[in-house]
């Protein structure tokens, strides 16, 4: 089956000179969290980042992109952890007409970690596409990805998801997910998960699910009084919050809720 | 005493295959009834035909609440109109807090929301009765709830949600003998002259708590036998062989 692509050029866009170019990086045996709204970052156009951890760095990023709904976002990150260092990184595709989103992370170091979780919230007819490349060249890495996606309307998602192990990467453990929930008839989903590994001794799994709802919710829900409307906002809410949840700022994420439409006053007083 | 609840001739299928064969049960208010019955008698396709799951299709009969024919209503109608089930699994539902489900629970069924102080302080007494932790309110709904937790959580949401009729499906089971404790006591306390109660069981241990006027025995889609507590008591200790149909 052929692999479908948003933009037919988008490599060759991405190696155009003159497009937007930004690093982040914690420096050695420094922990460090930051969130960049995309929008703040760089407008519409083409935009390359690279998320840095030196040595025994711990680095927390947000990536959350909401342009409006004329434009068109195409990016790449770079996300590179040296040795002993972890990135937690969570990115959020909600604006654009076509949003085209390709991460590659590097476990450079041994005991290096990188943790990704990232949402794609389409709606209308939103086109947004995802593809990640996890690489492990060296020994006692670890990377886990899990992608998730909401498809409403005549929205278009596109995981492509690859996990390469080298040769000499012995005790590597290394995982992705893409969890896709269809709202709408015509809304629709491809998604590529794949492995290449070139080790015997490795930790790895891939997989993906593609659903609606569930009946079985919605019924419980329905049992305690709740509309089949005001139900459906609350189980496709709580989709997008196993993404949100994961953030530890909590003025982050009650930030990105608020952009989201999904913030819930909290229990505490 | 009038009746609160009654199901007329009930007759439903499960995906074509017909599983109740006509049932009749007449609850007047502040009755508890206990229904007691082999596995796969049919016990929880009535409980999920009481509220209303749309997988089961009724073929004939009628379900009333206080005189109103409810047969046709949606789940959230029936609640609406303070029927209860408490769920024998309740589904776990990822990403939905246990606070914000309450929340918005409590405010579909009385038609009005509290304000998040009356909210706070209502549930944290609620909680305590019930020996609930308050970090209870942040978790995922039911998601990595033990057995026990989840009959608590469906036991904190009936005293909530003040049904007039509630339905409790195998609420004893998965609980330790605390918990089945707290749980009785909660229900028992719940009991009142105006309320209904049908408990679902396979054992003595809850009735032992909340004291059923009539005691029913279930088998083959429908009612066998119909008798007074001394009735959970003789299926304790005989089992359903001696029952006619079972």
């Amino acid at each position: 089956m052929k692999e479908p692509v948003l933009f037919k050029d988008a490599e060759a866009r991405l190696n155009e000179a003159n497009s937007f170019k930004q690093s982040w990086v914690a420096p050695k045996n420094t922990k460090k969290f930051d969130v960049k709204m995309w929008n703040e970052v760089t407008p519409s156009g083409v935009a390359h980042f690279t998320i840095r951890a030196e040595e025994g760095a711990h680095l927390e990023y947000v990536l959350f992109q909401n342009l409006p709904l004329d434009a068109s976002s195409l990016a790449q990150v770079k996300v590179i952890a040296e040795k002993n260092a972890s990135i937690k990184l969570t990115f959020i595709q909600q604006g654009a007409s076509l949003s085209h989103l390709k991460i590659e992370t590097q476990c450079m170091g041994e005991g290096s970690d990188i943790q990704i979780r990232g949402l794609q919230n389409a709606k209308l007819r939103q086109k947004f596409s995802f593809e990640v490349h996890s690489i492990h060249s060296v020994p006692h890495t670890r990377s886990e990805l899990t992608a998730w996606c909401v498809v409403r309307d005549q929205a278009h998602s596109i995981f492509n998801g690859l996990v390469s192990i080298k040769e000499n990467a012995h005790h590597t453990e290394a995982f992705q997910k893409n969890k896709n929930l269809i709202l709408s008839e015509k809304g629709t989903v491809d998604s590529f998960p794949k492995l290449l590994i070139a080790n015997d001794e490795v930790k790895c799994a891939h997989g993906s699910s593609t659903s609606t709802l569930e009946p079985e919710q919605f019924m419980y829900l329905q049992s305690r009084g709740i509309d089949r409307d005001t139900a459906e906002n609350m189980l496709t809410s709580g989709f997008l919050h196993q993404v949100l949840d994961w953030i530890s700022d909590e003025s982050v994420r009650t930030k990105l809720e608020i952009e989201m439409g999904v913030h819930e006053e909290g229990f505490s007083s | 005493m009038s009746t609160l609840f009654e199901i007329q001739d009930l007759q439903v299928a499960v995906e074509g295959k017909k599983v109740l064969t006509g049932v009749n049960l007449k609850v007047n208010r502040g009755e508890v009834h206990a229904i007691m019955g082999r596995n796969g008698t049919g016990k929880t396709t009535l409980a999920y035909t009481l509220m209303g799951h749309p997988k089961y299709e009724v073929l004939a009969g009628k379900i009333l609440l206080d005189g109103e024919d409810i047969t046709h209503l949606k789940p959230e109608e029936r609640a609406r109109r303070r029927l209860f089930l408490a769920f024998q699994y309740p589904v776990a539902i990822p990403g939905v807090s246990v606070a914000s489900f309450l929340r918005a629970s409590m405010k579909a069924v009385r038609g009005s929301e509290l304000q998040p102080s009356q909210f706070r302080a209502l549930i944290k007494e609620e909680l305590k009765s019930l020996a609930i932790p308050e970090s209870f309110m942040t978790r995922s709904l039911n998601e990595g709830f033990s057995g026990g937790e989840k009959k608590r959580l469906e036991t904190l949401q009936l005293r909530l949600l003040q049904p007039k009729m509630a339905v409790l499906d195998e609420t004893d089971s998965g609980l330790d003998i605390d918990a089945l404790r707290i749980v009785s006591e909660n229900l028992q306390n719940y009991r009142s002259a105006d309320r209904g109660l049908l408990v679902i069981t396979h054992y003595q241990r809850m009735l032992n708590y909340i004291k059923p006027d009539v005691v029913h025995v279930f088998g083959d889609g429908r009612i066998l036998q119909t008798g007074g507590a001394d009735l959970a008591l003789k299926l304790e200790e005989q089992g359903y062989d001696w029952v006619a149909g079972a």
